[in-house]
């Protein structure tokens, strides 16, 4: 079980608490750098409950709080867009550190099983 | 977006709603001194009602001849006034001279008591008279049978006996005749001083009651306004005060307010920004720029999707306030329990 305790900062690199929706995002993203409407479109191919855009925004603020995400701004989209950008998101060391526990001890409860 | 863009954009934004706003509550305030209006304004017009006040007056037997005579003046210069031509002319007809007609009844009353009293004296009388020819008849008969007793006065009594009935049969007859008269007499006397009291008072109250249905009849036919008497000419003239100023206080709120609010209808509408941005633009003012981008690349996906306009709309408006509430409200509440976590752009 990774550590539970509450990230006060990334610099001792310690895995994070990551909730399901967490360790689904951080997923999605591991080794590939998307956007919100293509991380939406990743998790809703055969999610029963179907999330939307007010649901991932939250998500990704927290995981780039914790230092589990990290971003930057792509081109813009159009000019009918009115020239806003879109930011691309990719899985940080600590990130893909945090869901590797978190999928060790899945699978460790599995094996117990 | 630069940031001094979005602060002019929230600014414009800002001040729309305050005029809105202020707009709304200044309407608000109108409406209601409308309503104030509309319940103070005056049902007839002051005429109208100086007219019931100089009837009231004249109708009434207890006020003064000074008021009267002002009543009628005023009835008078109104009604030339309005052209009220049978009103004009009531208060000279002779029928108004109620003072007599009252004495004329005060007298028939106490006639009528005198007569009561004398037909009262006549009755006492007339019943004393019949007591005593009772008593004389009663005595006779005594004697008759003392005689018929005395069977020696047999013949002397039977004669007297005859006598005196027949002496008792025409007094007895004229008594009750005399008295069958005097009866006639009295009650043909009270009928006549009955008759002639409810008359006078019919008279007193004919002649009210007529002067004030003439004057009501010709307002209505003419003008179309009711004559107001009794208890609501005392409501309207005790509150007419305070309904003049109250009215007033209304019409000088409602147009100072309708003044405003017309002043903040034109200043809102002209009031625009100096940027020509487009609709994203602004709204990129209110959410962070991705999710702008992440909207418009979902439109265009919808679109294409040959979704219809009013569909694409609402799953757009629906999207941007799900957005709204997630951007300021839930992610400010759980940044208060996040580290700050700037260094997470990647070009750092």
């Amino acid at each position: 079980m990774p550590s539970l305790k509450k990230n006060s900062g990334n610099k001792n690199n310690k895995p994070v608490r990551v909730s399901a929706i967490d360790e689904d995002v951080l997923t999605v993203l591991l080794g590939r750098e998307l956007y919100g409407l293509e991380i939406l479109d990743q998790l809703n191919l055969e999610r029963p409950n179907q999330l939307k855009f007010g649901s991932l925004y939250p998500v990704l603020n927290r995981l780039d709080k914790k230092g589990l995400v990290e971003w930057k701004w792509g081109d813009q989209v159009d000019t009918s867009s009115g020239g806003a950008r879109r930011k691309y998101y990719k899985v940080t060391g600590l990130g893909a550190k945090s869901l590797k526990a978190v999928q060790d001890y899945r699978v460790s409860l599995a094996y117990r099983a | 977006m630069e940031k001094e863009i979005k602060y002019k954009i929230r600014n414009l934004w800002r001040d729309r709603l305050l005029m809105s706003v202020a707009s709304l509550v200044v309407l608000g305030f109108s409406g209601q001194q409308l309503r104030t209006l509309l319940a103070h304004r005056a049902i007839q017009p002051a005429w109208v009602l100086e007219l019931s006040q100089a009837v009231r007056i004249l109708a009434t037997d207890s006020k003064s001849s000074q008021e009267q005579e002002y009543a009628i003046s005023e009835l008078q210069r109104i009604s030339q006034a309005r052209d009220l031509q049978i009103t004009m002319l009531l208060p000279h007809l002779p029928w108004k001279n109620l003072k007599q007609q009252v004495e004329r009844v005060q007298n028939w009353k106490l006639h009528q008591e005198l007569a009561r009293a004398h037909a009262r004296v006549l009755v006492l009388e007339r019943v004393q008279a019949l007591e005593l020819a009772q008593k004389q008849r009663q005595s006779n008969q005594e004697k008759t049978r003392f005689l018929v007793i005395k069977r020696d006065r047999a013949l002397a009594l039977e004669r007297a006996l005859a006598l005196a009935l027949a002496r008792n049969k025409p007094l007895n007859q004229n008594l009750e005749l005399e008295l069958a008269q005097d009866l006639a007499l009295v009650l043909d006397h009270n009928r006549d001083a009955d008759k002639a009291l409810i008359q006078g008072l019919e008279i007193k109250l004919v002649n009210n009651t007529l002067f004030v249905f003439i004057i009501a009849a010709e307002l209505e036919q003419t003008h179309g306004f009711i004559l107001q008497q009794g208890n609501n000419l005392e409501d309207l003239l005790s509150s007419e005060p305070n309904r003049a100023r109250v009215l007033i206080k209304s019409i000088l709120l409602l147009s100072s307010s309708l003044l405003i609010l017309i002043s903040l209808l034109v200043l809102l509408a002209n009031y625009k920004s100096p940027l020509k941005l487009s609709r994203t633009a602004h709204l990129m003012a209110f959410l962070p720029e991705e999710a702008m981008a992440e909207l418009c690349c979902l439109k265009q996906r919808l679109q294409q999707g040959k979704m219809s306009p009013w569909e694409i709309r609402k799953r757009l408006t629906h999207e941007f306030l799900i957005l709204f509430f997630a951007y300021y409200i839930q992610v400010q509440l759980e940044n208060l329990f996040l580290p700050s976590g700037d260094h997470n752009h990647i070009d750092d």
